[in-house]
């Protein structure tokens, strides 16, 4: 294989790699706002959003690292829902090219030939890229993708530091061998292929090979092969300074910089995610049982030093929030039976499990058949076993160990939860690519196309989230200035601030959007406890929506999924009445928006056939009219609400007619003594486009349709119609 | 031959016995679920003129004739009579086997690898397809349909390489009983006389247009005897299916391929060429063949479907053989061994943990199982249940005691007038006039939507008293008891509870009650059976609110008893504690009512001032 054949591939790789990464930014955006906001995404806002978010952060069950990117992603980007879960998605991108530089550092160190290696690890990529659990939390605004990206970054910075680990024992041999032939040289080979594909990296190193592109020598053997293109490297490092790799690992240690990012990203790993302590642990397992010598106790001092940087947060915040979440029962987790395990067996495989456990199983024989790091022929039968399962080890480990951790832990304590499972994903998709790789042509592409084409027709891995934004926004054409909103739907109070507190008309001080906090979270309320909530704090706003009031009726509106109906109690009990009901159904369930009106006692008109007219509003701005009825006895009619717009000439310029509330409420439907809200948003008649300037008086009248024609009902007062009052323009 | 075959003949057929073996797990719970609508049709058939029903159906003779010949060897139990359909499925795997063999001849990529070589993989395919295995549970023609059309192509495919003229009789022959099984195997016929044109040099392709026009001239007997009044009467399978759309497409793909339907259909798109030691041919016979067994009855199906509701999974059976040649040539393909050793386990491992194609059946015998404990030969047992009618009346003709059972027989193509105002009242009719101690009782299934038959039994002063029911996909499908009392009561209580009827059974040591109320009673009411020996003791007792733990639809609390109801109440009698076995003589059964009031009984006399009513005598071999 050449060294122009190795730059082909490579640029195909890259190229491969870059289309997974379109791809993946592809999956990842499509519908990023879709869905609204659910507690989870909204909790973590409105901790970032404290002036002091760390009393909050403590609170949680979760360390901080994930909070304060958000914050300061919060100053640069904004917080609308699209600016907070974009976080997510550039950090699972991150995470796809991470997956490729692991598969291809991986693999070097398994002596795959550099073909094999590249696209191997460009299918890691595009099997990361569709990974339905990484793309349903990367639209999430949420510290699972960071969670996943630091383990991935944790992984590369632990195959990077075996690697210079091995690069510089290579140096040492050199040195000690100086003046020897290099053929002689016994370099474990999977070194000698990483300076080989060290200087194929570098475009000055591929003009140097285009220079001198001596035949090799002669050998069926690929390392062989690799090992001329290091011996031209080697020699050439007789010129000091000329070649990165001599300068650098000339020396017994490994680099500096290789165990500083390897202890950074497992640091900012557990403080992005407590259960992040499964790949330092998996890692420090693998170093005892792999490393030999100085290098063990290297990997265990710099995994001590990850500990350490954690040590101050582990002593002051971790252990009080565990005390708080187990006494509050704070954590969630599904159970650990056999239901669960096919869920997740869906959720991370896919219905084509069978064709992944396959290709994953098939990738680690591959990768444990193909050897490992630093073999040499004095090895001992257990030196090779352990080269050759190093590198299988340690990816099994990462798919398996945190599964199996949490699925037993979580018989003794809520643990397991699909996201926290989040971090073996990248396990998944190398293995697989190992294992498409390994089958070999042509089943190879055959094996690749139907996951690619599976990954683009299914979604196996998929919150649905209750429609918050939809529930929020449904009051927003009728709500005024002043009207109390009210939230009493357990944790999904979060959101709901969220979007009310956004989208409701102006409220100088947002004191009229309330919720009590089923967290016994001071941030969402002035209070957390429940008697003073409700049998004090609500009462006042109750008044204060009552002082704001501006026309006919004092309005509050309640979005509603609880078994506890004290709020609804407190707001009928004040006079109230239910007015409007919405309902969406999440998953089997039915929540509620309702509207709650205070009407003067005395209706506005009375209607033959019994209607009421017990208030009416006008909204000139938006032209529309909003109209109370009731009724005193079950009416079987089914009759017709009209309003409408006479000009000072008494022409019709806009008119509305309807059964009651957008024909959603017939008459016959009127429970005696109920009121139901009617509005009306008037249409032009006539071919206008827009009301001309003058005085236009409302009125109201309700008629039924009788065999040919319409039967209107007369006011109490004998009139056609009843004026409710004016616009002007 | 032996020469040839020696390389991998015993591994192949060591791995043929153990794929036939896994295909033989087909016949586990083969006789669990009940019957449906089809299946009902070919039990009708043995109730009636088979000649007559298969004029009156849509389908040809081989099937039915066969397995009548087959039940009056083993019988109507439904593990004999589906049994008729698990062979064939058995012989098609084997059947695969040699197609596969045949289609490997000359190519050694496909021959070789023996246990993992395409003939053995065909047969493993066959084994798994879940269509198979469905239809091998179902007592219908398919799987003898996709055998004689599987068998065809194997002599088709044998008399192409020797040119013999027994391979091109047995061609004929299986060709030929394959459309006297089912029509749509007319597809396969054209599929292989279309390749046979393709492919053939001139001389063979007339003698291959000769064998299929002897096909036709098989058939035409059937063709104007019968096929012919079956289309006049619209009676063929134009219009017994779905209309062809996405979802049925999806459903295909669902049923042959899975939900690992992107690897099964990559493979078997590879499947089409033919990968000769690293060069591709792209269009080989063996899988132009498999195409067009594919292609012709889904474009048939297609155009058909456009005009007419034709689709049904099973109506393309047939496409599961070229579906397993065609993955089986795809993994043939497949140089690298560990590759394909990995995808078969792939498939496999799917294929044994996934079912895709399965029906849901309505549990029939789950339902008539809870009637049969009440269920005495004096009884008429009804069903309105539309088309699953047959289905269910299998189970009132092998469950019940015989007693007398009706239904409107759907597939007679009776008019609905006769049976409902003719043949259903005088069966009704016939019922024994009521007593006190033995009311007349019809048991009525019922999942329909019209009243016809409720009405009917209503208007014979028939009233519900029980009702026992099975979900089946989330409908409920009631049974009902319905009765018809003697007038007057056996005895009255002071809590306004009558005591209509009782009926003593001996053998069963169970008494029957049939209550009334007057108005729902204050409080809930306990019912109790009590056997006193001749000294008054209390040897036998069964207390319970009404209707408790028999099964039946909730409990009837004497509390929500609608005046005019009529509840019957069966109660088990237990023997009383000391007591091993009833004392030999006659023993009086008494009725009592009590209810609990501060966790004591507070019982309710009868309006004579009795604590309790007795109703009858029970004695060894009797009752009176």
């Amino acid at each position: 294989m050449t060294t122009r054949r190795h730059l082909s591939l490579h640029h195909t790789a890259l190229l491969a790699a870059t289309i997974a990464l379109l791809l993946a930014a592809l999956l990842r955006i499509y519908h990023l706002n879709h869905q609204s906001l659910w507690f989870d995404e909204a909790f973590a806002w409105n901790i970032v959003i404290q002036p002091d978010m760390y009393p909050r952060i403590a609170a949680d069950t979760h360390p901080p690292l994930y909070y304060l990117l958000l914050r300061v992603w919060i100053a640069l980007a904004g917080d609308s829902v699209i600016a907070l879960r974009y976080l997510s998605t550039l950090i699972s991108l991150l995470t796809v090219a991470l997956v490729y530089r692991i598969a291809l550092d991986v693999l070097r160190l398994a002596r795959w030939g550099i073909g094999p290696a590249w696209f191997a690890a460009a299918v890691a990529a595009v099997l990361m890229a569709l990974t339905d659990a990484d793309i349903d939390l990367a639209q999430e605004a949420r510290n699972y993708t960071l969670y996943t990206m630091l383990a991935c970054l944790s992984m590369w910075a632990y195959v990077r530091w075996i690697a210079a680990g091995e690069k510089s024992q290579v140096a040492s041999r050199k040195r000690q061998v100086a003046g020897q032939d290099a053929q002689a040289f016994p370099l474990p080979a999977e070194a000698r292929w990483l300076f080989a594909v060290k200087r194929t990296q570098g475009a000055e190193t591929a003009s140097e090979h285009r220079a001198s592109s001596a035949p090799s020598v002669s050998s069926p053997d690929h390392g062989a092969g690799r090992f001329n293109v290091w011996l031209r490297g080697a020699r050439r490092n007789s010129d000091p300074g000329r070649f990165s790799i001599a300068s650098t690992h000339d020396s017994s240690l490994i680099p500096f910089s290789s165990s500083l990012l390897w202890v950074l990203a497992n640091a900012a790993l557990i403080y992005t995610h407590y259960q992040g302590t499964f790949i330092p642990a998996i890692q420090g397992l693998h170093a005892l049982i792999f490393l030999g010598g100085r290098r063990r106790i290297e990997a265990v001092a710099l995994l001590a030093v990850s500990g350490l940087l954690f040590a101050p947060w582990f002593l002051l915040v971790t252990v009080p929030q565990a005390q708080r979440a187990i006494a509050n029962d704070i954590p969630f987790s599904i159970p650990s039976n056999w239901d669960t395990i096919v869920h997740l067996r869906r959720e991370f495989f896919g219905q084509q499990w069978p064709l992944m456990g396959v290709l994953c199983a098939v990738g680690w024989i591959a990768l444990a058949g193909r050897g490992s790091t630093a073999q040499t022929p004095k090895m001992s039968p257990l030196q090779g076993l352990l080269s050759r399962t190093s590198l299988p080890f340690l990816l099994a480990a990462w798919l398996i160990v945190p599964f199996v951790v949490l699925f037993i832990g979580n018989l003794y304590a809520p643990l397991l939860t699909e996201r926290k499972l989040a971090m073996i994903t990248p396990a998944i998709a190398l293995l697989a690519a190992f294992g498409v790789q390994a089958l070999r042509r042509p089943a190879a592409p055959i094996v690749l196309v139907a996951v690619i084409v599976y990954g683009l027709a299914y979604v196996d891995s998929y919150r649905l989230k209750e429609p918050w934004d939809e529930i929020a926004a449904a009051p927003l054409p009728y709500a005024q200035p002043g009207d109390l909103a009210l939230i009493e739907v357990g944790n999904g109070q979060y959101p709901m601030k969220y979007y009310w507190e956004r989208w409701l008309p102006d409220v100088p001080d947002q004191t009229l959007v309330s919720t009590f906090p089923a967290l016994q979270d001071p941030t969402l309320s002035v209070t957390t406890d429940w008697y003073t909530y409700y049998d004090l704090w609500l009462p006042q706003l109750i008044d204060l929506n009552l002082q704001r009031q501006t026309g006919h009726a004092a309005t509050a509106w309640v979005a509603f999924w609880s078994k506890d109906r004290t709020v609804l109690d407190r707001l009928e009990s004040a006079g109230y009445a239910r007015t409007l009901t919405q309902t969406w159904v999440h998953l089997g369930n039915a929540i509620d928006l309702y509207r709650y009106d205070r009407l003067p006692a005395a209706p506005v008109m009375t209607f033959d056939g019994g209607l009421n007219l017990r208030g009416a509003e006008i909204d000139a701005d938006d032209l529309r009219a909003d109209l109370w009825w009731s009724v005193d006895q079950a009416v079987g009619v089914d009759y017709v609400t009209s309003a409408f717009l006479l000009d000072a000439g008494g022409a019709l310029v806009a008119q509305l007619d309807s059964q009651p509330q957008f024909g959603q409420r017939p008459t016959p439907t009127f429970a005696p003594g109920e009121i139901v809200f009617d509005p009306k948003a008037l249409t032009l008649t006539g071919g206008l486009t827009e009301l001309p300037p003058g005085e236009y008086q409302v009125g109201v009248q309700v008629y039924r349709f009788i065999e040919g024609g319409i039967q209107n009902m007369p006011t109490a007062e004998g009139e056609n119609y009843v004026v409710i009052g004016m616009v002007t323009r | 031959m032996m020469a040839e075959r020696r390389p991998y003949f015993r591994v192949e057929l060591s791995a043929l016995v153990a794929i036939l073996l896994l295909a033989a797990l087909r016949v586990i719970n083969i006789d669990g679920p009940s019957l449906w609508i089809d299946e009902g049709f070919t039990y009708y058939t043995f109730k009636t003129d088979l000649f007559a029903a298969l004029r009156a159906d849509r389908h040809p003779p081989f099937y039915f004739y066969s397995l009548h010949a087959w039940e009056a060897f083993t019988g109507t139990s439904l593990l004999a009579l589906r049994y008729w359909s698990f062979l064939p499925g058995m012989i098609s795997v084997a059947a695969l086997y040699r197609i596969g063999r045949e289609l490997a001849r000359g190519q050694p990529s496909w021959a070789r690898h023996g246990v993992i070589g395409v003939p053995v993989l065909a047969a493993l395919m066959m084994a798994l397809a879940d269509g198979e295995n469905y239809l091998a549970q179902e007592l219908r023609m398919y799987t003898w349909q996709v055998l004689f059309c599987a068998l065809s192509l194997w002599f088709y495919l044998r008399w192409r390489r020797r040119d013999r003229w027994p391979d091109a009789a047995a061609w004929w022959a299986f060709m030929t009983l394959a459309l006297y099984t089912h029509y749509f195997s007319l597809y396969v016929i054209a599929a292989i006389g279309l390749h046979a044109l393709i492919t053939l040099p001139a001389r063979r392709k007339a003698a291959a247009m000769g064998v299929i026009a002897l096909v036709g001239l098989a058939f035409a007997p059937w063709v104007v005897a019968v096929a012919r009044d079956q289309i006049t009467a619209g009676e063929t399978c134009l219009g017994c299916g779905n209309r062809l759309n996405r979802e049925a497409i999806l459903s295909f793909r669902k049923s042959w391929l899975g939900d690992q339907w992107p690897l099964m259909l990559a493979i078997a798109l590879f499947g089409l060429v033919n990968v000769r030691r690293r060069s591709i041919v792209p269009w080989d016979q063996a899988g132009l063949l498999c195409l067009l067994l594919v292609i012709i009855p889904l474009a048939a199906t297609y155009i058909i479907g456009h005009d007419f509701l034709t689709v049904f999974n099973h109506h393309l059976a047939q496409i599961t053989i070229p579906v397993a040649l065609l993955i089986a040539l795809g993994l043939g393909n497949l140089a690298h061994r560990p590759a394909r050793v990995a995808l078969v386990i792939a498939i496999v491992l799917y294929s044994v943990t996934t079912i895709d194609w399965y029906r849901r059946k309505a549990p029939w015998e789950e339902l008539v199982r809870q009637i049969v404990p009440y269920a005495e030969s004096d009884h008429l047992a009804l069903a309105e249940i539309g088309a699953e009618e047959s289905a269910l009346v299998y189970y009132f003709d092998h469950l019940l005691p015989e007693l007398p059972n009706s239904a409107y027989p759907w597939w007679s193509g009776m008019p609905i007038s006769d049976y409902y105002d003719g043949l259903l009242p005088a069966a009704i009719a016939a019922l024994p006039e009521p007593a006190p101690d033995d009311p007349a009782t019809i048991w009525f299934v019922y999942w329909n939507a019209g009243t016809a038959m409720r009405d009917r039994i209503a208007s014979a002063g028939y009233v519900p008293t029980l009702t026992f029911t099975v979900t089946h996909l989330d409908n409920t499908l009631p049974a009902y008891r319905y009765d018809r009392l003697a007038d007057g009561a056996l005895a009255e209580f002071d809590n306004g509870l009558i005591l209509r009827a009782a009926e003593i059974n001996a053998d069963d040591r169970r008494v029957d009650l049939w209550w009334s109320a007057h108005a729902p009673t204050a409080g809930e009411y306990v019912t109790s059976v009590i056997a006193l020996d001749p000294s008054g003791g209390v040897v036998a007792q069964r207390d319970t609110p009404p209707q408790s733990g028999i099964g039946a639809v909730g409990v009837r609390p004497t509390h929500a008893w609608e005046p005019g109801a009529v509840i019957y109440d069966p109660k088990w009698l237990e023997l009383a504690p000391g007591v091993d076995s009833l004392p030999p003589g006659e023993l009086r059964i008494a009725v009592q009512v009590y209810r609990f009031v501060d966790g004591a009984i507070e019982r309710s006399p009868t309006i004579d001032g009795q604590d309790y009513a007795v109703i009858g005598i029970m004695a060894e071999g009797g009752s009176r």
